[in-house]
């Protein structure tokens, strides 16, 4: 303890204050970074973690309050501006140019000259630079790969590592591991840890509680857009910290499993992918099961989803429901063989942003709303509030626009979308990603009642624990192939990462 | 009901601290900046000709906005998928020549021809070439993933073209195309009613007609609710099982038919088709959707909105014509007029920041 | 409403100002809007211009909205006698002086026949 107390406060923001027309956004938020160590921010979406980061890099300005870094004060304008100071952000989404290659990206804007007379762009400086820096951290890419051939998390790592090369002296790390692999999430922290011991200061968001208890020395909890607490991360627990952050005890992440497994109802038989790696894949899935799918990133997870449903083109394999055969050419096809889909991408497959809860509620079940050729206003509306009350949502009305809502109630409706269409089969991926806890458990609630009511649940999910928790089996992929099928109530975690690294 | 809204509303203002009063009353003023430009203007116009304020002036602006209408209607679907249309004018200028050719005593296109054939027949033939060209716009925007913008430059090129060549078919060479029928002219611009002397063309019905279909495509079909759908984001569409090619594809003909529509009408309107009849028109059909709030970040749009934008433009350009202000200077005016408009509906659905 | 920042799509999906810079560009483009306006409204009249078709010049003439013509001088050209004015090229639509009203500027045509 007073070993920490001695490192120095690298950054403080006192009082911050921001209001949006009729919401208060931040309410007198407080939060102190010392040197050395990795700070986490916790909070459920919407609590204002965002905002208030968006506040110190001068993409917001802030209504009132103090921001001090090393004891001066200061008020970014601009992002730039901060980056120039020492204060650079790892962003959840990656802004990069994706045809251009790596070290292009990594000197954007601040390209090395060749001399001080000589305005020419130095190549030879650029890559020395580069790569100095990818040894430091251990990262193995080759600074001239253009951007768009490199897989997500490593196009993070480039994103790191361009933070660490503006020599910042805090770092924010915006839910880094949401794309990453167990071993790159191990890279990561690596990385992290060795920035620590450098002696600058780490803002860590994430939702994954498990992340920050190993690797944060204090967390700050947020509420509803004001400060709940500050603790050092070794005095807390998980449970302590989802209490702290909904407001009340969650003593059961999970809900109680009392779905019955009934008779086989969907068949898969040797699918193959004619655009992805996805190959021979085959499964029986039952009457009222959940079935997990669990894999690693590029596993073909979501591929084995998208060519079930006909969204993406396949080669081969065959797709029976109750032993009929079914084709499944598009996702008008699926729907009317009552399949759905709930796509990983909320925000560029799943909602439509500007249009109202009813607009996205109704969208794949209009035809059932008609009188004579037209469409019901009264049936319409019946439909949404169904969808609004069975699901919960928390909506003002059915004609709030749906990109006002937050994450969880973004996905009540894309759920309840897809139940006004009676599938049969549900196809789930990621349904809890960037979702906060209180918001995961009724989607886990919803997942189990409609497994209750005999349809079959088939989910893609990164979290295992979620898996463990909700499935009755789990399929295990790995590059491509299906790796092995585990019983969801005695199987470990080791079991399914060993079978998803079967053939990486 | 919504006297207790705009109290509530009145109540709410109250409660704002000053700040947030300066910005709303900004906001206010900066998000109808163009609604108050015009409406300034022509108040001064009628100040300045009193004429303007005058039945005959008022039924001439109306009979204008029914004029412009249906195009606009057209044009506005395709603003809501996010794209653009600008083959509207030369489609218009096509079908008015089409319908003045056929529908005429002089017969200079096709001089073997005796008697003009029935109406209906080429109204028809008119609405068939505007569905064409709309399904080729559509088709290469749905199918090749094109931009639109690209898609309708290149039909408009092919389109006047067509126009050029149809125009020096027979004896005509290229000339204006008058002496239409007394049935054609008639049927579009006889008189539906008069008001104190001053006669309302039937046009006038026909566009009201039209809106009324219109609306209820938009607001009471599947279509209508799929191309809402698209336009907001096509890639959900398609999850959500629309089928967003054929979606695409009747929002392009729809718009093609809605422009053969307005040809038909203004060959008769104007009493007259040459080559450059309708040229501009998708323009003026652009910036009335714009003023009314149909918004190019798509998914968003009223027809209410589209009338209103037609009719604000026809009177600010009627008041205008009034007062004898050049031809040149209203192209600036109306250049300026969509910059604004497009201004600010960026700035209605940017993010605060 | 914190968390409302969803990229936007259409025509503006890659925009990339600041409410305050749009504002200024509104109410600078509404300023010249309404400078364009005031001016002209100030140059207030149409221009009507005569092409002879090969006859002698005449003298173009500022109309307002709804005036008639003053009848201009006849022109003259040899080996032809003068036919009247007309309003289109192809010498279709013939302006009489006396009744049509001038409402946008314009070019009026001679035409000629053969004594």
């Amino acid at each position: 303890m007073e070993n920490q107390e001695k490192k120095d406060v690298l950054l403080k923001m006192e009082g911050i204050c921001k209001s949006f027309p009729g919401v208060k956004a931040l309410d007198n938020v407080s939060l102190t970074v010392r040197a050395g160590t990795v700070h986490a921010l916790m909070g459920e979406n919407g609590a204002g973690k965002s905002t208030l980061m968006k506040c110190l890099f001068g993409v917001y300005s802030k209504d009132s309050g103090h921001i001090y870094l090393e004891g001066k004060e200061i008020n970014f304008k601009t992002s730039k501006e901060a980056l120039e100071n020492g204060v650079a952000m790892v962003h959840q989404e990656l802004n990069q140019a994706l045809k251009r290659n790596v070290m292009d990206n990594m000197w954007l804007g601040r390209f090395p000259k060749i001399s001080k007379w000589c305005p020419l762009t130095s190549e030879s400086k650029m890559y020395a630079a580069t790569k100095a820096v990818f040894d430091e951290l251990e990262v193995q890419v080759d600074p001239k790969t253009v951007m768009s051939r490199m897989p997500v998390s490593q196009r993070q790592m480039v994103e790191i590592a361009k933070a660490v090369s503006f020599h910042s002296k805090v770092i924010v790390f915006d839910e880094p591991t949401s794309s990453l692999t167990e071993e790159e999430v191990e890279h990561l922290f690596r990385i992290i840890n060795m920035l620590r011991d450098r002696g600058c200061g780490i803002i860590y968001i994430s939702h994954k509680m498990e992340e920050i208890l190993r690797i944060s020395d204090d967390v700050t909890i947020m509420r509803d857009g004001q400060w709940v607490a500050t603790r050092p991360a070794k005095e807390l627990t998980m449970n302590e910290i989802i209490r702290l952050m909904v407001g009340r005890e969650l003593t059961n992440r999970y809900p109680e499993k009392d779905n019955v497994v009934g008779e086989p109802l969907l068949e898969v038989k040797g699918l193959t992918a004619a655009y992805s790696a996805l190959r021979d894949v085959s499964f029986v899935a039952k009457k009222g099961e959940v079935l997990g799918i669990a894999g690693l990133d590029g596993s073909g997870r979501t591929e084995l989803l998208e060519n079930i449903f006909g969204i993406a083109t396949r080669k081969e394999g065959e797709i029976y429901l109750e032993g009929k055969r079914v084709m499944n050419r598009n996702a008008r096809e699926s729907l009317a063989n009552r399949f759905a889909m709930l796509t990983e991408e909320r925000r560029a497959t799943g909602i439509f942003g500007i249009r109202d809860i009813q607009a996205n509620t109704t969208i794949s079940s209009l035809r059932r709303y008609k009188v004579g050729p037209f469409l019901s206003n009264k049936k319409l509306s019946e439909a949404t509030e169904w969808g609004i009350r069975s699901m919960r949502t928390k909506t003002p009305s059915q004609r709030t626009q749906i990109r006002s809502l937050s994450g969880g109630n973004q996905q009540k409706v894309i759920l309840a979308r897809w139940l006004l269409t009676e599938p049969e089969v549900l196809l789930l991926d990621e349904p809890t990603r960037g979702i906060d806890v209180g918001a995961k458990y009724e989607i886990y609630q919803l997942i189990l009642n409609l497994a209750k009511e005999g349809k079959t649940v088939l989910m893609v999910s990164s979290e295992m624990p979620e898996l463990l928790g909700v499935c009755d089996r789990i399929l295990v992929m790995s590059g491509g192939r299906l790796a092995g099928e585990v019983d969801a109530r005695n199987t470990t975690q080791e079991e399914i990462m060993t079978l998803a690294a079967k053939y990486v | 009901m919504s006297d207790n809204k705009t109290a509530g509303k009145a109540q709410e203002f109250k409660a704002l601290s000053s700040k947030d009063k300066m910005r709303k009353v900004s906001d206010l003023l900066l998000n109808n900046a163009m609604y108050i430009i015009i409406v300034l203007a022509v108040i001064y116009i009628s100040i300045e000709e009193p004429a303007f304020r005058k039945l005959p002036s008022i039924i001439n602006v109306i009979s204008l906005t029914a004029a412009k209408l249906p195009i606009a209607l057209g044009i506005a679907g395709c603003i809501v998928l996010t794209g653009t249309d600008i083959s509207a004018g030369r489609v218009v200028g096509l079908t008015a020549c089409i319908s003045a050719s056929l529908l005429t005593t002089v017969f200079k296109v096709f001089p073997e021809m005796t008697s003009a054939p029935p109406i209906l027949v080429v109204f028809l033939m008119v609405l068939a070439v505007g569905a064409v060209v709309g399904f080729v716009n559509g088709f290469s925007v749905a199918k090749f993933k094109l931009h639109p913008f690209i898609v309708t430059l290149s039909t408009q090129l092919i389109v006047y073209g067509l126009i050029l060549i149809y125009l020096k078919n027979g004896t005509n060479n290229g000339q204006t195309l008058s002496g239409l029928s007394d049935g054609y002219r008639a049927l579009v611009t006889g008189t539906l009613f008069t008001i104190q002397g001053v006669a309302v063309p039937r046009y006038v019905l026909y566009a009201v007609i039209l809106t009324v279909i219109m609306w209820i495509i938009w607001n009471k079909t599947t279509f209508g609710k799929n191309m809402f759908a698209v336009g907001s984001n096509e890639e959900a569409a398609n999850v959500s099982g629309v089928n967003v090619s054929r979606t695409i594809i009747m929002v392009f003909m729809l718009a093609g038919v809605m422009y053969a529509i307005t040809g038909f009408l203004d060959g008769a309107r104007i009493a007259s088709a040459n080559a450059n009849t309708g040229l501009n028109y998708e323009c003026d059909a652009i910036a009335a959707c714009v003023i009314g709030g149909v918004s190019f970040v798509g998914g968003i749009g009223r027809i209410s909105g589209i009338v209103v934008g037609v009719l604000l433009l026809q009177i600010i350009f009627a008041g205008l014509n009034f007062l004898s202000v050049d031809a040149n200077m209203l192209y600036v005016i109306k250049g300026l007029i969509i910059l604004i408009a497009c201004a600010i509906d960026m700035r209605k659905y940017l993010v605060r920041k | 409403m914190s968390e409302t920042e969803r990229p936007l799509r259409g025509l503006y999906g890659r925009v990339n100002i600041s409410v305050k810079a749009l504002n200024g560009i509104i109410i600078g483009l509404s300023v010249l809007l309404i400078a364009c306006l005031a001016f002209g409204m100030a140059n207030r009249g149409y221009d009507v211009t005569f092409n002879t078709m090969g006859g002698t010049a005449v003298e173009s003439q500022k109309r307002m909205y709804g005036e008639v013509l003053e009848p201009p001088a006849e022109p003259t050209r040899e080996g032809y006698a003068f036919d009247g004015w007309y309003a289109d090229e192809g010498l279709t639509i013939p302006w009489d002086l006396e009744t049509d009203t001038v409402s946008q500027s314009m070019t009026l045509y001679a035409g000629w026949k053969a004594p």
